[in-house]
């Protein structure tokens, strides 16, 4: 994949000084800079224009983040949850995903890096020495790719050491990407996960675009794994389509060829769910797509979901292949019920999200 | 529109463009009770036009007036003029602000005025000044939404503002191809579904459509829908109760399916009229509900025993257990 580089970069003059401002500055000669010290005014700019989330692209602005730059992952009550916490170092992503939620859930389309990596550090401190006794697993992954502008701001090189030293936490780099170079000589003693985005290669080619292929994907985490990562893989949006068996067997087929499932810290799934305004949004976006057609049923928590016999479908199927590779292999569901669960996994293990964040700690530690 | 000035004189009929509605809004009206009024007592208010050219006019306010004078055969008659210097957009305000201060707007009414305002303002003037005047939210999606309107063919924005097509299903109209559109908007119209029935009817042949990558003829050449359509055994509202479980069958197979199935495990459970039994919303939850109603200890009593039956049911338990 050509690694991205914006056409235009916005620096808040609030954080003109920081160290990922410094990094980027380096690497990005000749891309036109703008200083500014209302950012606001740039991203409302690029929300009036027809094509707002391709303009937003383009651009890469560095701010600072006012708000928390640590939250619990948006979870609902009505379904398990990993109780995973979000570090928020940056919004959105320049790869062109039709089914990415942020589309929806972001009211925002400019690539966003927050530089006050100072407060960022100070607010991990602050989390991790106040509670030594709880295990925590943080991840960058959710507004953004945690790896998509590594190249660009080395983001990593702060990160990836400073959880080296943590006894009580893992940090997992969630990432559709084989932007990797930059993490390979770090020292990371063990507490940073990189952790892959993984789907058939129909899906990839047709639902990610601007994404690195799934061959890929599967050879950045075993250059990972060649320096001492763990891994993790996530299967999420499992996506029903036509095929859809034969696709996802064939991706399973291909990361076993090459990446040892005792490296693999954990695997998700999670079935296609969207907020029901992001219908119209892929429709108009993304014509060609056909992921919105299928059977979608509201859930508990407001977004649309797949009748609930196909995601156990999927999830059954998807769990029996890979234990075929290995029956250790450590296997959860993202934002599903109790009953589902239970249908999977034909037990009563995982009864709340408690069990299920139980179930990673033990895995992570 | 300090300077404006209006002069009366009479005006040679044909001297007035009736063709020229360059401030003119007017859709879906009816001129029958105006004309009856006019025929009977004349025109109490003149019509206001502006100058254009040296004895050419053009109407600014009284359109529906000047087409009845044509019908009924006025050659002249009295007119207000405006000053040539008034520009045209304060032309067109002036009708605008007339009509507001009597009558309501329907949508494609209001959609012309977007339309026509945008010759004039820019959209974040029209969103911030004129949408909440129309009554309308001051949004850029909605100025967009409504001006589209009028991409819509006559048939459908006559059957908007007849209440025959709800506005919101119209909108929906707008993702089909022309051909589609008339189709379905030829079905729909017979139908008289409400207006939550017309949206989901049109969302699912779209659905359809995008998912098997078909034509809506070919959805509608089918002969279970044609049976529907033609029977003279069903009254209307039938023919649209049954016309739209015939769309989301297609569009949700499974669900529809295990409703259905649902149906009939509870007739076989023979618990009476009295006794509903209830699977969770598209049988995304997990909670089942039982509810029943009672006059008697000894209808109580015989209520409690159909419903403890329930358990022995083994559809019920592979529903609940899986």
């Amino acid at each position: 994949m050509a690694a991205y580089f914006p056409k235009r970069i916005i620096i808040d003059n609030r954080v003109k000084d920081s160290r990922l401002t410094h990094n980027i500055m380096d690497k990005l000669l000749g891309v036109p800079v703008e200083y500014v010290d209302n950012p606001i005014m740039v991203i409302e700019e690029i929300k009036k224009k027809e094509n707002s989330f391709r303009e937003g692209k383009r651009i890469l602005l560095l701010t600072e983040n006012r708000g928390r730059f640590i939250k619990p992952c948006p979870g609902t009550k009505e379904y398990i949850c990993c109780g995973y916490q979000i570090l928020n170092f940056a919004t959105n992503c320049n790869m062109e995903c039709s089914y990415c939620i942020l589309q929806a859930y972001i009211n925002n389309p400019v690539l966003i890096v927050y530089a006050n990596t100072d407060k960022m550090f100070m607010e991990l401190e602050d989390k991790l020495n106040k509670k030594p006794e709880t295990f925590f697993r943080i991840g960058t992954g959710e507004f953004t790719d945690s790896l998509t502008l590594d190249h660009l701001i080395s983001f990593s090189d702060l990160i990836v050491p400073y959880f080296a030293g943590k006894k009580n936490a893992v940090l997992e780099l969630k990432t559709k990407t084989d932007n990797v170079d930059n993490l390979l000589d770090l020292q990371h003693n063990g507490n940073t996960i990189i952790a892959w985005s993984l789907n058939t290669q129909e899906v990839a080619t047709k639902e990610e675009l601007l994404a690195p292929s799934i061959g890929d994907r599967i050879d950045a985490a075993l250059r990972c794994q060649e320096n001492g990562f763990l891994l993790a893989f996530h299967f999420d949006p499992l996506i029903y389509y036509q095929g859809w068996e034969e696709g996802y067997k064939r991706t399973l087929d291909r990361l076993f060829a090459k990446l040892n499932p005792k490296n693999i810290t954990w695997i998700s799934m999670g079935c296609f769910r969207f907020l029901p305004e992001l219908k119209s949004i892929i429709q108009k976006r993304f014509p060609l797509s056909k992921i919105v057609y299928e059977e979608f049923v509201p859930g508990l928590d407001g977004k649309m979901r797949y009748y609930k016999p196909i995601r156990v479908e999927m999830y059954s199927k998807m769990l029996e292949w890979l234990k075929d590779y290995d029956p250790n292999l450590r296997v959860y569901l993202c934002m599903e019920s109790h009953e589902v669960w239970k249908r999977v996994f034909r037990d009563n293990r995982i009864k709340c999200s408690e069990d299920l964040a139980r179930m990673l700690e033990a895995k992570s530690v | 529109m300090k300077n404006m000035k209006i002069e009366y004189r009479r005006l040679d009929l044909r001297s007035i463009d009736l063709d020229d509605t360059t401030f003119i809004f007017s859709y879906g009206f009816s001129l029958s009770l105006l004309r009856e009024a006019i025929e009977k007592i004349g025109i109490i208010n003149p019509p206001l036009v502006k100058e254009v050219s040296d004895n050419r006019y053009r109407i600014v306010c009284g359109y529906k007036r000047l087409l009845i004078c044509r019908d009924i055969g006025i050659k002249e008659l009295s007119s207000a003029i405006l000053n040539d210097h008034i520009e045209d957009r304060d032309a067109f305000l002036v009708n605008l602000y007339d009509n507001l201060s009597h009558r309501v707007l329907n949508i494609i009414e209001k959609s012309i005025i977007i339309s026509k305002l945008q010759n004039y303002y820019t959209d974040p003037t029209i969103v911030k000044s004129f949408l909440p005047l129309l009554g309308l939210n001051p949004h850029q999606y909605v100025l967009n939404r409504t001006v589209s309107l009028l991409k819509l063919d006559e048939k459908i924005r006559d059957a908007i503002i007849f209440g025959i097509l709800d506005e919101g299903a119209a909108f929906k109209l707008m993702n089909f191809s022309k051909k589609d559109r008339a189709l379905v908007y030829e079905v729909l119209s017979n139908l008289r579904l409400s207006k939550n029935k017309q949206t989901e009817v049109i969302e699912n042949i779209y659905d359809i459509m995008k998912r098997d990558g078909c034509s809506a003829l070919s959805i509608f050449d089918s002969k279970e829908l044609n049976d529907i359509l033609d029977s003279k055994d069903l009254n209307i509202p039938q023919k649209g109760e049954r016309v739209r479980r015939f769309f989301r069958r297609l569009r949700y197979p499974n669900i529809v399916k295990a409703e259905e199935e649902f149906i009939k495990m509870r007739r076989e459970l023979k618990l009476g009229d009295s006794i509903k039994l209830n699977h969770p919303p598209f049988f995304e939850g997990d909670r089942y509900s039982v509810q029943f109603h009672f006059g008697s200890i000894d209808e109580l009593k015989d209520n409690l025993k159909k419903i403890d039956s329930i358990k022995d049911s083994k559809k019920m338990r592979k529903l609940i257990e899986g």
